[in-house]
């Protein structure tokens, strides 16, 4: 019974009980008191009839007109005169008009002292010296037969509309809690680790709006499962390298298997340089997962775009001068402020750079900054190698590698990009990329002008 | 909702018709076509609080739907 379709049919059919029963017994009630109106108003009219009769009947014609009365019908009369004494009776027995004359006036009930038999009686006054007051009385059953057919077929009614209700309370109950008891079965589903569910979604509201959220999360989870799968292979695969240079040169260093004093030095020179590696991934690697968690703390402020590639072309000067390559950097004058943390929009220009100068060889690397539509475009372009088309897709994911042999020679974890990009997202900003093989590679990135009030 | 819920559903429904329709005859002339033709009245009059329903809530629909395009 702990169900939601019991508790919402119970709950609906005693709200369509708590209505119907009152209106059933009002309905009765009224029925009642009607017939019971109706009985007064015939009683009352037979009692006028009669005494306009009366008025002009001869003495020997009463006797027959009350005898026929208490052969043919049901009803009963009684005759007084004028002293209230009884002239002609039809079997009452016992009725004193004065006892029983009601403030109404000359109606009221009678119950027959002999039979028990109660009555409804009129009375009306006759215009003859001889009769005062000629009074009906109608038995208080007498619409009993054609009543209990009605109440009967009220009852029925009864009857057949609170079918009505289970029947529309049934379907309404199953629609209502079909969808919840999908969901729980699917929300169970999902906590036993099985994320291949699907709860249909078949209306517009918020149920459905709720199976469309349930759908969406299992796709989530689902994905976020591939994704740390993925994450973990990925990187015991980037460790694995490093950490088997670390493991061989060490071998080597303990055995003594080098040559001389330079060949041991450049051991450890390798050691050094794998271990360091090893370390900026695990750095990298932490900060791309705080992002990604959106746990990533940033110290928002209003941050001038051109001071920050200054620095962030300062840091890489040198770089560029050993490749022999030229930086050159060309801004719009009074670009608007952007709202940023000024530390990380350097680590983004910092990181781009570094590849632009990295991938190019005598060539040129141009910083252009421009306003476009309230949004400041800075373009990072390079005359370097380029990237392949098929892999221009994926450059932004995790541990993708254009070049899987050589970019490891430069020094790089595969996760500068990822960074950049979850960097830039997280400061409101897009970056796309664009690309000729040979000719080139150019990122644009694009970060909202700072309003008013943005501080 | 499965085939056996829409089976026990409609025979309620059925039932509940019929008892309606007999306390309407039972005291007039019980023949088929008063049956039926009394049947058909209660389904209309049923119908009544679905079509208005049903005319309310398209109207609800067009207007927020208008309000959503405006927004």
């Amino acid at each position: 019974m702990n169900r939601i379709f019991y508790k919402l049919g119970g709950l609906i059919m005693i709200l369509f009980l708590i209505v119907l029963l009152p209106l059933g017994y009002v309905m009765v009630q009224i029925f009642t008191n009607y017939n019971e109106v109706h009985l007064y108003e015939e009683t009352d009219e037979m009692a006028s009839q009669y005494a306009t009769l009366l008025a002009v009947v001869d003495d020997p014609d009463i006797e027959l007109l009350v005898q026929s009365m208490d052969r043919e019908t049901a009803r009963k009369m009684v005759i007084i005169d004028p002293n209230g004494d009884v002239v002609e009776d039809s079997g009452i027995r016992g009725f004193h008009p004065s006892d029983y004359s009601t403030s109404q006036g000359e109606a009221g009930r009678f119950i027959d002292p002999n039979d028990r038999q109660e009555y409804i009686y009129a009375g009306e006054r006759v215009q003859n010296d001889d009769i005062g007051e000629v009074f009906i009385f109608s038995p208080s059953d007498l619409m009993d037969q054609s009543a209990i057919q009605v109440q009967q077929a009220l009852f029925l009614s009864g009857v057949g509309a609170l079918l009505l209700a289970f029947g529309f309370t049934f379907i309404a109950s199953r629609e209502f809690s079909t969808p919840l008891q999908e969901m729980e079965r699917a929300a169970n589903q999902m906590a036993r680790g099985d994320l291949d569910v699907e709860v249909p979604v078949k209306t517009k509201d918020e149920l459905g709006s709720l199976s469309h959220s349930m759908n969406e999360l299992a796709r989530e989870l689902k994905r976020y499962r591939t994704n740390r799968q993925a994450f973990f292979s990925d990187v015991s695969h980037e460790l694995r390298t490093p950490l088997s240079y670390v493991q061989g040169y060490c071998d080597a260093l303990k055995k003594g298997l080098y040559q001389d004093e330079s060949e041991r030095q450049q051991f450890v020179d390798i050691i050094h340089e794998e271990a360091h590696r090893m370390n900026r991934l695990i750095h990298d690697l932490f900060e791309l997962s705080r992002m990604e968690e959106e746990r990533f703390p940033l110290n928002l402020e209003l941050v001038h775009i051109g001071d920050v590639i200054k620095r962030a072309k300062a840091k890489m000067a040198t770089d560029a001068k050993k490749k022999k390559n030229t930086i050159k950097v060309d801004m719009e004058a009074k670009l608007p402020t952007i709202v940023a943390d000024s530390f990380r929009i350097e680590q983004i220009f910092t990181n781009l750079l570094q590849n632009a100068v990295s991938y190019t060889e005598n060539g040129h690397v141009w910083i252009e900054g421009s306003l476009k539509d309230g949004n400041i475009e800075v373009k990072i372009s390079d005359t370097g190698r380029g990237i392949a088309t098929e892999d221009l897709p994926y450059i932004f994911e995790r541990f993708y590698r254009a070049e899987k042999s050589r970019s490891r020679d430069f020094g790089g974890t595969g996760l500068g990009l990822a960074i950049v990009k979850q960097l830039t997202e997280l400061q409101y900003g897009s970056i796309q990329v664009e690309s000729v093989p040979g000719k080139g590679t150019t990122f644009t990135l694009r970060f909202p002008g700072a309003k008013e009030g943005d501080e | 909702m499965t085939r056996r819920d829409w089976w026990i559903a409609s025979l309620l429904i059925a039932i509940g018709l019929h008892c309606l329709v007999m306390s309407g005859v039972i005291s007039a002339s019980a023949d088929v076509p008063s049956y039926l033709q009394l049947l058909f009245q209660i389904c209309l009059w049923m119908g009544i609080p679905l079509l208005v329903g049903a005319m309310i809530y398209i109207i609800i629909s067009i207007i927020s739907k208008r309000k959503g395009r405006k927004t």
